[in-house]
């Protein structure tokens, strides 16, 4: 903030979305759930009790107890350090996978909404068709081509998540294109690159950083969904989904093997949801509309 | 109404040309030779060969393609290679069990859905309406086939109320994969009765309604309701379109039969044709479900019509 503008009382719009952050009660308590997910995943060697791929079958399929706390798999291995472990595998997946969506979407965007003709016509038609593909069969459909693995999850749901970006950014770039801001920067002989990146890039800012937080938790779901159907992590690597799929085998006599990984899927899913509305409320009211 | 109508059929012929074209390019686009791909890398060079042959992948590319789009029109979807059959006769056998749980899904999606999102409105403010919301909140954000597994453990290993798996007959075999199926799509639906029966119930005639004397149950449901319905009919066809694709986890967490088991048995053996086969047909009913939601929109709201 400039000294002018703050003696003469104005707030930039960037304190005034902070503010209107702060006065959201589900705001709060989504990004507090968030710091603690991403403090568990920054630190989860240290706070994990045991080696998460550690066997020991003579504790096999152990109950809840004072030395595991959520209970071991069929190999021995303690729940809690598994599911420790897991918030950093999804965490990463998820802003891993809308990180790669999310940046071609935008490059795609940005040159469809902003070349137009052609391009546009081409890439609003593609978007047509994969958007009438629901998330999970695109992401399915894509896992066919690349294989299972936990690397492929992330391009299978960052691909799958490109239409929605494209569609978003292009909208934007649209209606900034037409503006008097943008015209005047033409008129001052500025280049295409220049009012891309200092023009128009800064109105997109708002509603990409929305549906970007939003998309994380999108991106979790299917991630786990992926690996639930053994077509994401392998064993015996501790990902939420993968092991709720290796847990389901055991529901008769072992109900802690499905019950803590996905309570945590739902936890970081409605911490997300929480952070993205209050920030879908301060930055971008429009789109709650 | 004509005009309107035949323009949202000629605009979705190109969608469903692209949905064939991006099932088509799904065989050239895995790495390699697709023959050998779809074999095993310890498959031999003549029965690659013999393959080959068999899909036409010695053609051309346009050729493949338009042969492609030849056989779809014809409903020739290939041979499964695992199930040596007809592919569409595959889905066939296998589409009732899926529309099945599709319908009992968004049943569930709906009467819950609608009870919520009621209660929530009527209540504003208070303890109903938060509680109504929070558990459309944990509905947005709780996996399905987490839900699935929960309904298991709790009604079929606990309470034993409920058969295990897929089995059993009639009504109960379907209960708690509709409700593992719909509980998210009835999260999404009772957020939006509740904004849309608050706005209804701002407007004028809902006071003169009030002021004729009626009862307020009279005033929400046979006046406000009524009216609040028609923006959860548009997001009915997205969500039975959502609840379609859906049913591949929900299908493998209860062990029911359906084409998602089917897709998910042929992308583990990468029986393509198949995967092709289901993914074109699931991708075609979502965008005709969705033109057919559309229609029944511009017929439930003239203004649509007309503008």
């Amino acid at each position: 903030m400039s000294d002018a503008t703050r003696s003469a009382g104005f707030d930039t719009p960037t304190t005034i979305a902070l503010r209107e952050l702060r006065r959201s009660r589900s705001a709060i308590v989504g990004a507090a759930i968030m710091a603690v997910l991403l403090l568990i995943a920054l630190f989860a060697p240290l706070i994990a009790p045991y080696d998460p791929i550690a066997i020991d079958p003579s504790v096999s399929l152990q109950g809840p107890s004072g030395r595991h706390w959520m209970g071991t798999d069929d190999f021995g291995r303690d729940i809690l350090s598994r599911v420790l472990y897991g918030t950093r595998i999804s965490l990463r997946v998820g802003i891993i996978a809308v990180g790669i969506g999310g940046s071609i979407g935008l490059l795609i965007g940005l040159a469809a909404g902003y070349i137009g003709g052609w391009f546009d016509f081409i890439a609003m038609r593609a978007v047509d068709v994969l958007l009438s593909f629901p998330g999970i069969l695109l992401a399915l459909l894509i896992m066919t081509v690349l294989g299972p693995s936990l690397t492929n999850v992330m391009i299978a749901v960052g691909i799958s998540n490109v239409p929605l970006y494209v569609r978003l950014v292009r909208g934007t770039v649209l209606s900034a294109k037409e503006s008097g801001y943008v015209e005047a920067a033409r008129g001052t002989g500025c280049s295409h690159l220049t009012i891309v990146v200092k023009h128009i890039v800064p109105n997109i800012i708002a509603p990409f950083i929305v549906v970007t937080t939003l998309e994380v938790a999108n991106a979790i779901l299917l991630s786990a969904t992926l690996s639930f159907l053994g077509m994401g992590a392998q064993p015996p690597t501790p990902e939420w989904g993968a092991m709720l799929n290796e847990g389901r085998r055991y529901i008769r006599t072992a109900w802690w093997m499905i019950t803590f990984p996905g309570l945590m899927i739902m936890l970081s899913v409605l911490g997300i949801n929480l952070l993205g509305d209050g920030l879908r409320d301060a930055l971008d009211p429009k789109l709650s509309e | 109404m004509g005009r309107h109508l035949i323009r949202r059929i000629v605009a979705a012929v190109p969608v469903l040309l692209g949905i064939v074209t991006v099932t088509f390019l799904v065989l050239h686009l895995l790495p390699g030779d697709p023959a050998t791909a779809m074999l095993g890398f310890h498959a031999t060079e003549a029965r690659a060969n013999v393959l080959r042959e068999e899909l036409g992948l010695n053609d051309p590319l346009p050729v493949q393609y338009v042969r492609y789009i030849g056989n779809t029109l014809r409903f020739d979807l290939g041979r499964s290679m695992s199930k040596r059959r007809p592919v569409h006769e595959l889905i066939a056998e296998q589409i009732p069990a899926t529309v099945e749980l599709a319908i009992a899904g968004m049943g569930c999606a709906l009467l819950l859905g609608l009870v919520l999102g009621v209660v929530a409105a009527t209540h504003r403010g208070r303890w109903l309406d938060t509680g109504a919301m929070a558990v459309s909140l944990l509905g947005v954000s709780m996996p399905s086939f987490w839900l699935g597994l929960i309904l298991i453990l709790v009604f079929s290993v606990q309470l034993r109320w409920v058969p295990i798996l897929g089995v059993g007959g009639g009504l109960v075999r379907l209960i708690l994969p509709a409700i593992a199926l719909g509980f998210r799509s009835a999260a999404m639906i009772a957020r939006l009765v509740r904004s849309s029966v608050l706005e209804v119930l701002r407007q004028d005639y809902v006071a003169t309604a009030r002021a004729k004397g009626l009862t307020e149950r009279v005033v929400v449901y046979r006046h406000a309701l009524r009216n609040a319905l028609i923006p959860v009919v548009t997001v009915m066809g997205l969500q039975f379109g959502r609840l379609l694709a859906g049913s591949v986890v929900i299908e493998n967490v209860f062990g029911r039969e359906g084409i998602g088991t089917l897709l998910v048995q042929a992308i583990q053996v990468q029986d393509i044709p198949v995967v092709q086969g289901v993914v074109l047909v699931t991708g075609v009913a979502y965008v005709v479900v969705n033109l057919l939601v559309d229609l029944s929109y511009t017929l439930l709201d003239p203004r649509v019509r007309f503008s």
